[in-house]
């Protein structure tokens, strides 16, 4: 081995660094991929031209992607509700009416995640939306920032696992099965997760109602005054969800196009509720610039990172890792999901299925986990493992895409601390989930084998 | 051999290894290669998005950014329009025909000489079988039925379809699926049975039909970068060539080989097989003949090739005639 | 060294005034959006689109290439315009218990080793990237999309130079806060401190939340 050999190790050892000096992540990452682009020159690794498949990297991922349409428009529309008050009287009711449940407002939390996880597969998109919707309501009502962020980051996140998903498309390319079968399989496994959330919200907020106070009775209004907060508060929000989610069931709107369905909605109830001026729609389309420019200019940093992570042979160096230790079945399994896991910390879902699915997915299908798994379920039951773990990357710091896009959005008040450390108990959960999953595949391949026969 | 004279060549796919055929056929290809050269031509092929995205390979391959990659000249039709002819022409020639053509009729001198002109070698390296013309939710009885029918559709054969009233969408790749299954298009055309299959088209759309007149079928290249080849030792050069060849006729007799199954298969699923009215068919080339008049008429490559290809074609008819069952 | 800050001044008002003008862009990407879902059920408008000379600009598939044209013009436009608002996000977890002085030479670093270097290497990259589509003359890959590819890619090398030009200003500031006399430093809008957050930041307002937080609340200048 030479040390050039090692470029890729240091090139993370770099990043982290490079993360914690506090400078904008999309330059430290961006930043650590063009030296180490140069520093592979050096070594003979690397060449100048070799940058060229950044721009076609940057293009066809970012901007002629149809898909990413959906980001600013649900940016726009979680921006617009939180500008025109809509939100906050959502979740003002959500909290008088959940006011005997511990843990009421960060349920609903989790509730509004798990049902817009149904209308998108983008998580910059649900990130923001759910931030700029519930994080300003749930610090004013005094929930602890931990548990606020935590909440949100891992209900957001859900929309990449429960179909309609990207990802899971991405993988049934890759790995040239049925989408059909991904996405029902999916289903429970996200199901799963955000039942765990449940249950951790109300215990913690049970054990210490500090983090998660429940409301104060002098703030408790009749019977009266509630309906009609209801009608004029909780039937807005509604109608938009049943527009976004309408629009996609009902045969009108593809997923991506019920965001622009979604932004329009907003509009419109802002409209409602007398609360659009062009200077509002202004306001509303400068944040929606601000944020979608945060966001994407991580994904330019991040594929430059990954394109010269790859190129000095990063990718081999994980995959001979992999292989060196010569395991089979389980333990193979379990290396593969902690590998993954590993890479969650500092890549992207992409680029970790790129590296993982092409290689191993074809050694996985071959193993023997004996009556546990049937052989031909096995990559099924594989993929939708992967997806659970490629889900918890998104969450786990330092690169965490959704920490990252929840910060760019947050009150100052809000630290990066307070998110990191928020994330741990949800990240735990995932792990839990994920270990469901491999212990009881029938979460995973029940329901496609049951509503696709 | 000497670890400093071999060379490595990184070559993009545009289709992920698992696909049928057209995925691993990049593979036999770099296996051959790597064996004839005894290991001093090593040509790594690397996964969709790995080094650029799927079909964005042109430019890089342009400017030596990646060494190879494996597609279709139907990926290179953003940078003349006349590519369309290597990958799949509505109405086109079976297999036999299309390779006699591009061998013997002048086709692939053609080729080579507009890949050439931006540093670019081609190789005609995959032929596939027909495709399937199409997924539909209901089924079309005749082309009255078609109008504002909303279907995914690519390439030239959407402008036959919007002769029809058909509403033609671009989707998002990650659209399709739950598109269709929800009602948002009626209908997609996608590949051929045995890669259908695989992606499960058959679980939501009940009518599959044929022929896909669209595409009879289809030739996948290589392109490689121009001074890296020039770069290879005379030999080298040659396996890739041969490589190609082979790989033409490997893909051939696996595309033949395996559409029965997966037929069949969609069969046992309660998928209804239909074959285009032989009216429906003539309607849909006379629209075909209005739309490529058209296209042609701005671009001097796509009339030189149109040309070639006509001439070719109006005198195989003979041979086809009488040397055919029909 | 005032002068240094009033070229600053002119370097953060290009990409502000381009980041505001996108921001407009999310307008007509919601109606074109909304227009193709609703025509695609009122077929009959898109049967008379598809029969007129109209059928040039709104074919269903041009509609679906603009969204992405749009959408991907106002992102990079943004691109600048997040900096100088300081809305790029930052791992905050020991920069913030810096000193203003030691926070000042970690983004002063942070613009030449990194900003600067990644958008000057990929700009000019991306020159000969948005050249090879005016050459050819690129047009859409499905053939019956938008036309001129150049004009779309050229806004990735806009984009990189307006952060390019972010970046200018903000160094210049911090050029004069670390290095120029005493009585100037209180003229530098250090945007990019936190002790010093940036006034004009639209963002979820701080001041609307709990008071009784234990965290002190950073009061805007
Ligand atoms: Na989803
Ligand atoms: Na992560």
């Amino acid at each position: 081995m030479y040390f050039e050999d090692f470029l890729p190790v240091i090139m993370f050892a770099m990043l982290a660094c490079g993360l914690f000096t506090g400078f904008p992540v999309a330059f430290v990452v961006g930043g650590t991929g063009i030296a180490f682009g140069f520093i592979g020159m050096y070594f003979d690794v690397f060449s100048m031209i070799e940058f060229f498949n950044v721009p076609e990297r940057i293009w066809g991922g970012a901007a002629e992607n149809p898909v990413l349409v959906a980001v600013p428009c649900f940016i726009f529309m979680g921006t617009m509700l939180e500008k025109s008050g809509v939100a906050e009287d959502l979740l003002k009711i959500l909290e008088l009416l959940l006011k005997r449940v511990p843990g009421g407002l960060a349920l609903a939390v989790t509730a509004m995640g798990t049902i817009m996880a149904a209308t998108t597969g983008i998580i910059g998109a649900s990130v923001v939306m759910m931030s700029l919707m519930a994080l300003p309501a749930m610090l004013r009502a005094g929930y602890q920032k931990e548990l606020a962020t935590g909440t949100i980051a891992a209900s957001a996140t859900l929309g990449i696992l429960i179909p309609p998903s990207i990802m899971l498309v991405i993988m049934a390319d890759l790995l040239a099965i049925s989408v059909g079968n991904l996405f029902i399989g999916a289903i429970l496994p996200g199901l799963l997760l955000s039942s765990l959330y449940f249950i951790y919200i109300i215990v913690i907020s049970a054990l210490k109602p500090h983090i998660a106070p429940p409301i104060a009775d002098d703030k408790m209004v009749d019977s009266k005054t509630l309906m009609l907060m209801v009608l004029k508060g909780f039937v807005p929000p509604v109608i938009l969800i049943v527009m976004v989610l309408g629009s996609i069931f009902g045969g009108i709107a593809t997923p991506t196009e019920a965001a622009g369905v979604g932004a329009f909605g907003s509009l419109m109830l802002a409209v409602f509720n007398g609360r659009l001026s062009i200077s509002t729609l202004r306001d509303v389309a400068e944040r929606t610039a601000l944020t979608t420019g945060m966001i994407f200019f991580i994904f330019l940093g991040a594929t430059t990172f990954s394109y010269v992570f790859r190129s000095l042979g990063g990718e081999h160096l994980i995959i001979a890792g992999v292989e060196y230790m010569d395991l089979h079945s389980w333990s193979l399994l379990v290396l593969l999901m902690f590998t993954i896991f590993i890479l969650g910390f500092f890549f992207d879902f992409l680029e970790i299925t790129l590296i993982i699915l092409p290689v191993f997915a074809p050694i996985v299908e071959l193993l023997d986990f004996g009556v546990h798994v049937e052989g031909r379920d096995i990559i099924y039951w594989f993929a939708i493992l992967v997806a659970v773990n490629l889900q918890t990357s998104f969450l786990t710091p330092p690169f965490g895409f959704a920490l990252f896009y929840l910060k760019g959005v947050a009150p100052k008040i809000v630290k990066m601390q307070h998110i990191y450390k928020g994330i741990i108990p949800f990240v735990m959960l995932q792990l839990i989930g994920l270990g469901s999953v491999m212990a009881f595949p029938g979460l995973a391949l029940y329901l496609p084998s049951v509503l696709l026969s | 051999s000497d670890a400093e004279a071999r060379t490595r060549w990184k070559v993009h796919s545009a289709f992920g290894s698992k696909i049928f055929v057209i995925g691993p056929g990049i593979y036999n290809v770099s296996k051959a290669v790597e064996k004839m050269s005894e290991g001093d031509f090593i040509m790594k092929p690397f996964e969709p998005g790995a080094l650029v995205p799927g079909t964005k390979y042109f430019d890089a391959v342009s400017t030596g950014s990646i060494d190879a990659a494996w597609g279709t000249p139907g990926y290179d039709t953003h940078k003349n329009f006349a590519y369309a002819f290597y990958s799949a022409v509505p109405f086109g020639p079976r297999g036999g025909e299309y390779l006699a053509w591009m061998r013997h009729g002048g086709g692939q001198e053609i080729a080579e000489e507009m890949y050439a002109r931006d540093n670019i070698k081609y190789y005609l390296c995959n032929l596939i079988a027909p495709e399937s013309s199409g997924w539909f939710r209901k089924e079309i009885k005749s082309t009255a039925d078609l109008k504002g029918l909303k279907m995914r559709f690519f390439g030239l054969g959407a402008k036959v379809m919007e002769k029809f009233g058909v509403s033609t969408q671009l989707l998002a790749g990650g659209d399709i699926y739950p598109a269709l299954e929800l009602g948002t298009i009626d209908a997609t055309e996608f590949s051929m049975p045995a890669i259908d299959k695989d992606l499960g088209f058959y679980q939501i759309a009940k009518h599959n039909y044929f022929p896909g007149w669209h595409q009879q079928s289809t030739l996948g290249s290589l392109i490689a970068n121009m001074d890296k080849v020039k770069a290879l030792p005379e030999g080298q050069q040659e396996m890739l060539e041969q490589a190609c060849q082979a790989q033409v006729m490997r893909s051939f007799a696996e595309s033949e080989g395996f559409q029965h199954q997966a037929m069949a298969f969609h069969q046992t699923k309660g998928v209804t097989i239909h074959r285009w009215s032989q009216d429906i068919l003539d309607e849909l080339e006379a629209k075909w003949q209005e739309v490529i008049a058209a296209e042609i008429a701005d671009s001097e490559d796509a009339k030189k090739i149109w040309a070639s290809y006509s001439e070719f074609r109006e005198g195989y008819a003979i041979w086809k005639d009488h040397g055919y069952l029909k | 060294m005032r002068k240094l800050l009033e070229i600053a001044d002119v370097c953060e008002w290009i990409p502000q005034k381009a980041g505001k003008l996108g921001a407009w862009l999310i307008v007509p990407l919601i109606i074109v959006i909304m227009y193709d879902i609703t025509t695609r059920k009122l077929q009959f408008i898109q049967q008379a689109v598809l029969n007129s000379p109209l059928y040039e600009y709104i074919s269903p598939t041009k509609l679906q290439e603009w969204e992405w044209h749009l959408h991907t013009a106002l992102f990079l436009l943004a691109l600048g315009y997040a900096y100088v608002n300081n809305a790029h996000v930052r791992v905050d977890l020991i920069r913030e218990k810096c000193k203003d002085r030691t926070q000042a030479w970690i983004e002063f670093f942070g613009i030449i080793l990194a900003l600067f270097p990644y958008c000057i290497v990929i700009g000019i990259i991306s020159m000969r990237f948005i050249e090879l589509a005016y050459t050819s003359n690129e047009i859409s890959q499905s053939m019956t999309g938008l036309s001129q590819r150049w004009i779309i890619k050229s806004f990735l090398l806009i984009g990189l130079f307006l952060a390019l030009l972010a970046g200018i200003s903000t160094l210049l500031r911090h050029i004069v806060y670390l290095f120029g006399p005493a009585h100037l430093r209180d003229d530098v809008p250090m945007n990019m401190l936190t002790s010093a957050e940036s006034a004009h930041l639209p963002r979820i307002e701080d001041e609307d939340l709990n008071r009784e937080d234990d965290d002190p609340i950073v009061t805007s200048s």
